[in-house]
């Protein structure tokens, strides 16, 4: 089995720009509504992901990863890990907040040998 | 020779790991702010340890994320691009009287 290496590693912080660009974007004028909330974070997911295709990083997988939560007082916890090879993979993470909503979105990306 | 189940993402079986490691951690408790930090982290690291000793040619991340039941609303959505034919995710949802915990896990194959 030949395993490749990459000619660029994803950049994270490229990347962290991009996705706070886009919750930006699409989260700004937006209140904490049921019904919109489960196609908004659908639709957010998808746009993440066709943005991180369009940086053109070869060998790359993705998984992107959104969760809105209404700004309701809760207390809410959240942790990741991640079995893989930290010479290539990377992950951008950024937070939006607005008086009604909180929006996390995680993209992490994968080498693919 | 079939070995689809040594290089494939078997989801029943990532689904039983992050349920047991979910009741083994938070199983009988209510909630508690000081403790979720220890909780998620616990529930992550057991289930990467499970599924490392799967020994399956596989890259893992595992999600977790705990609220407390309190009224709010929660959304989570994932989109991946990888190779549908050999890469999988998993999602759980548990909950008890105080609090949700969802739990996701992706596997890329390498």
């Amino acid at each position: 089995m030949s395993v490749t290496s990459p000619r660029t590693i994803f950049n994270s912080q490229d990347m962290k720009r991009r996705l706070h660009e886009i919750l930006h974007e699409n989260l700004h004028d937006k209140q904490y509504d049921s019904n919109q909330c489960s196609s908004l974070s659908k639709d957010l997911a998808n746009r993440i992901k066709d943005a991180l295709k369009t940086f053109g990083y070869e060998r790359y997988k993705f998984v992107v990863q959104v969760l809105i939560c209404q700004e309701y007082n809760e207390n809410i916890q959240m942790n990741c890990r991640a079995y893989w090879d930290s010479e290539t993979d990377r992950l951008a993470q950024t937070i939006y907040m607005n008086q009604f909503l909180i929006c996390i979105a995680t993209a992490f990306a994968v080498y693919y040998y | 020779m079939d070995d689809t189940n040594d290089t494939s993402f078997v989801v029943d079986e990532v689904s039983n790991v992050i349920k047991e490691s979910i009741e083994a951690t938070v199983g009988s408790q209510s909630y508690q702010q000081a403790k979720i930090n220890t909780w998620t982290s616990n529930i992550v690291e057991a289930i990467l340890n499970s599924l490392t000793k799967l020994n399956k040619p596989f890259k893992y991340i595992v999600s977790c994320v705990i609220m407390q039941k309190n009224g709010a609303g929660l959304h989570t959505a994932s989109s991946c691009f990888w190779d549908n034919t050999t890469d999988g995710s998993c999602t759980v949802r548990w909950e008890n009287k105080s609090m949700y915990a969802i739990v996701s896990v992706f596997g890329l194959s390498i």
